[in-house]
């Protein structure tokens, strides 16, 4: 027998993510398959070729989480009894200044593609930030000041909001649109996460006037863990999701006090889908505390407790109601669960008590509006609406254009004279307080040197203008009052 | 009727292993809808605007026969049998015998003899197919034939694809694959509308023992996106289908290809993908998979010997050497080429290793080592690079 020493290189910052590995021989069998993360070495023993056969060829393939593969051919003797294979899972290097999408080379290489946009194609998509507390009323948010990464070049835009330490506030929606950007709300789970934005480039021969939607956003947090094992499971590849899942759950299972929530969710609906009830009883147990209070973790529960071996219905209806008085799951497939179980006691003979009935329905019809609202393609919760209370199903009226209240609301690239006054940034009356480009940065949420007085300054509200401390989260800037 | 394999009721029933594992087929395709626009019948108020199809009975025919005409090998769970439901306004049979149409009620009574069939061994493998119109607000809904017939609630006849899924986790069958290949679109109609419900073909219970099943689902589409099939052939995505049964799922354990649930829904979505990539971004399809996952299992084994195809796409770059390149796949016994012609190669060939390379009277080259690749199915596309001669 012979000995494979593979080893995975990739970016700095994705050792210890797992990748899936396989070792066909060069009569195609497999002779391996298995999860062996960036930065490791793993052994695998293959066969000699007999003496009078010629040395056989393997293939070691290595299945990245963004649907691509990477290779390499190692030839087996039988007089070498080790050899070593390495494998580069991500191509390109990029420039130091982007040292934070070095995950993405991996993930998302399409996140590198060059891409040309039509003049003004992001002029005017605005942003802003939702939370709200445990049972409180949703709350526009300041933006949290920063530097954004950004590359025209790419038609890319990054922008790092650490939710970790906020704890006053549970939920957060990053509410986005724009002149032609339908306005939605992306769920994201109260830590650190990474919002790319990158703008569509338009077929050649199409490409007159500003498309409807024409960015995409993808929602990542520096958990990688998470993001590979998300996406190998929204590619449907299965397979591979098993190979990594098993060595990601449990990494969190052991650390469960510490671990990102976003992974700590996916985790458990992985557990779920793959029916581990006896890991998924051990998550359930202590979830990790950022999350122990999600609708999440309430309806993984109620479907725990419908799949246990002997079903406790009781326990998963009070899961299901607890799960919508939280609010709506951060991830998508949440939804999906939400609606079928509800269904299920939607019906007078498996709700009896009139109450209790009333409660169902009321849950189910509040879930079904948002569904009816969601973009079922996303990955975390992502739906067409006003503000997080009003989601809007009907494509007439889904809105475009810039809120009625500028509070809290950045601008993607490009912030037109219009949106400077818009803002209050700009008035006709009034002398300039910061130079122009100064204040094109503040309408891009940007940090700048200078101090620009709000005070003094009588249109504008946004406590982002004072030297873009982040510390000024704790102010909201809008509330809605439905709850 | 709708038992096409075995030939009767009787020989199935006289079947003695009939309990022993094995694999129960139900396919339903719905193409003939006379309450929506072009059919025979009277036109229910608000349905939504969809028409006649006529790929769907096509289709359905398509996966009926590979599994009825003898395709399908697996000794874990050999065929057990195939029922069929077609609306089809051209031709209400199937091979050469009629079969019932795809009513709401026919598609209700033969779903539950094909559940009662699955429920009789957990090693049973259950596989429902649907191709028709489908449509999806909330809940994934396939439309029969009298869709549209109830005139006060067209609704009525819809059913609830999502909720029936659901109620099979009560069947005993550990293996079940759902492969539905119909849009999931939602109309104007349907938006405004509160009362778009469909019925589930059977009763989930939240206090019955759930399976623990692997049960993946395949949709032609993503949510709120449309399937595409041309005129009276076989749609895109069941033709996807069909090739990966055919051994574009196939991989090699243990010296043998086979097919299980894992590389089935990877070579579906790989062969749509594929052909994405020559169609206009409003003519893409993109298949979706979800369902319960406990491990893949085994749903057909390709015949000893057989090696399967490879649909190969091969350019060269840069684009402006493929037209004047002679391309050669080498393999350790055989070589396929193609003389220099303008586009890409597309062809079929035995999964295997293959040397890529490309030959040129001038101009160009290709630098050697010429590259190596383990051809896999279901797909390959491959660029080689080359060189201008120096």
């Amino acid at each position: 027998m012979s000995e494979l020493r593979i080893t995975l290189e990739g970016p700095s910052d994705c050792v210890t993510i797992p990748i899936v590995v396989e070792v066909l021989d060069d009569e195609m069998n497999r002779h391996w398959h298995g999860s062996i993360n960036i930065g490791g070495t793993q052994s695998v023993t293959v066969p000699d070729p007999q003496p009078s056969d010629p040395p056989t060829r393997y293939a070691v393939l290595a299945s990245l989480p963004s649907g691509q593969r990477a290779k390499a051919i190692v030839t087996v003797r039988g007089d070498l009894p080790v050899q070593d294979v390495a494998i580069e899972v991500a191509a390109t290097a990029i420039d130091s200044e982007k040292i934070k999408l070095q995950w993405a080379q991996v993930s998302r290489p399409s996140t590198f593609q060059r891409r040309s946009l039509q003049p003004n194609q992001l002029r005017s998509i605005w942003l802003r930030l939702w939370a709200r507390r445990p049972g409180g009323v949703w709350t526009v948010l300041p933006w949290p000041t920063q530097q954004a990464t950004r590359d025209a070049d790419l038609a890319l835009v990054q922008y790092d909001l650490m939710l970790g330490d906020r704890s006053a506030y549970r939920e957060y929606y990053i509410q986005i649109g724009g002149p032609t950007y339908r306005w939605r709300l992306i769920a994201v789970p109260p830590e650190d996460i990474l919002i790319l934005v990158k703008g569509i480039e338009l077929p050649p021969g199409d490409r007159e006037g500003i498309p409807i939607d024409p960015i995409e956003v993808s929602l990542t947090t520096p958990a990688q863990h998470a993001d590979v094992l998300l996406r190998y499971m929204r590619r449907g590849e299965m397979e591979e999701a098993r190979q990594v899942g098993d060595v990601i759950i449990q990494q969190n299972l052991a650390t469960r006090a510490t671990a990102s929530p976003l992974t700590s969710i996916i985790v458990g609906y992985f557990l779920l889908r793959t029916r581990d009830m006896k890991r998924l009883r051990q998550w359930l147990t202590r979830p990790a505390p950022a999350i122990r209070q999600t609708s999440d973790v309430a309806l993984i529960d109620a479907w725990y407790q419908l799949r246990a071996r002997v079903p406790r219905p009781d326990r998963a209806r009070e899961g299901l109601i607890t799960a919508v008085s939280r609010g709506m799951p951060v991830y998508t497939r949440g939804m999906r669960l939400l609606l079928d179980g509800l269904q299920i006691f939607d019906q007078p003979d498996e709700t009896p008590d009139p109450e209790l009935q009333a409660e169902v329905h009321s849950a189910l019809r509040r879930v079904s509006r948002y569904a009816a609202a969601l973009d079922w393609q996303a990955p975390t919760t992502t739906f067409f609406a006003v503000d997080p209370d009003t989601p809007t199903p009907n494509s007439r009226e889904i809105r475009l254009g810039l809120p009625d209240d500028p509070a809290g609301v950045i601008f993607l690239a490009d912030a037109s004279d219009g949106d400077l006054r818009w803002k209050g940034l700009i008035a006709d009356e009034a002398p300039p307080y910061a130079t122009t480009d100064q204040l094109r940065s503040i309408a891009l949420g940007e940090a700048i040197q200078t101090t620009v007085i709000t005070a003094e300054y009588p249109t504008m509200t946004h406590p982002v203008t004072t030297t873009g401390a982040a510390a000024s989260l704790v102010t909201p800037a809008a509330t809605v009052t439905a709850g | 009727m709708t038992l096409v394999y075995p030939k009767d009721q009787a020989t199935l029933d006289a079947d003695p292993k009939i309990s022993a594992p094995r694999t129960h087929v139900l396919v339903i395709g719905v193409g003939r809808y006379p309450h929506l626009q072009s059919g025979s019948g009277p036109l229910a108020p608000d349905v939504p605007p969809l028409g006649q199809l006529t790929s769907p009975p096509v289709s359905a025919r398509a996966i009926a026969t590979w599994f009825a005409g003898g395709a399908m090998r697996n000794d874990s769970a050999p065929l057990g049998s195939v029922e069929v439901l077609l609306s089809d306004p051209l031709d209400q049979t199937f091979a050469g015998a009629p079969v019932e149409p795809a009513l709401f009620v026919n598609i209700a009574n033969a779903f539950k003899r094909w559940s009662d069939r699955c429920d009789l061994n957990e090693r049973n493998v259950g596989v429902f197919y649907f191709c028709g119109h489908g449509l999806q607000k909330i809940n994934m809904l396939v439309l029969p034939e009298d869709f549209g017939s109830v005139m006060a609630n067209p609704w009525a006849t819809a059913i609830d694809f999502d909720q029936t899924y659901k109620s099979m986790s009560q069947c005993a069958a550990k293996t079940q694959v759902y492969i539905v290949d119909a849009c999931r679109q939602v109309t104007s109609t349907m938006i405004d509308e509160s009362t778009v419900n469909g019925q589930p073909l059977r009763r989930a219970y939240s206090s019955r023992p759930k399976t623990i099943r692997t049960a993946p689902k395949l949709y032609a589409t993503a949510e709120g996106l449309p399937a595409f099939g041309d005129g009276g052939a076989v749609s895109r995505f069941t033709k996807a289908v069909l090739t990966a049964l055919n051994g574009g799922a196939a991989k090699k354990f243990n010296g043998k290809w086979s097919i299980n649930t894992d590389t089935l829904r990877d070579a579906v979505r790989r062969l749509v993908e594929v052909e994405n990539q020559t169609l206009r971004s409003d003519e893409r399809q993109y298949v979706a998979t979800d369902g319960e996952e406990v491990g893949p299992t085994v749903l057909h084994m390709l015949a000893d010997g057989t090696v399967p195809n490879v649909s190969v796409t091969i350019g060269c770059v840069p684009d402006e050497a493929t037209p004047v390149g002679k391309l050669i796949l080498k393999g350790r016994s055989t070589e396929y080429t193609r003389v220099p012609t303008a586009g890409p190669w597309s062809t079929q060939v035995p999964a295997g290793v293959y040397n890529l390379y490309a030959e040129f009277t001038k101009e160009y080259e290709t630098p050697q080592p010429y590259p190596e690749e383990w051809i896999e199915p279901p797909v390959f596309p491959y660029e080689i690079s080359v060189r201008a001669k120096q």
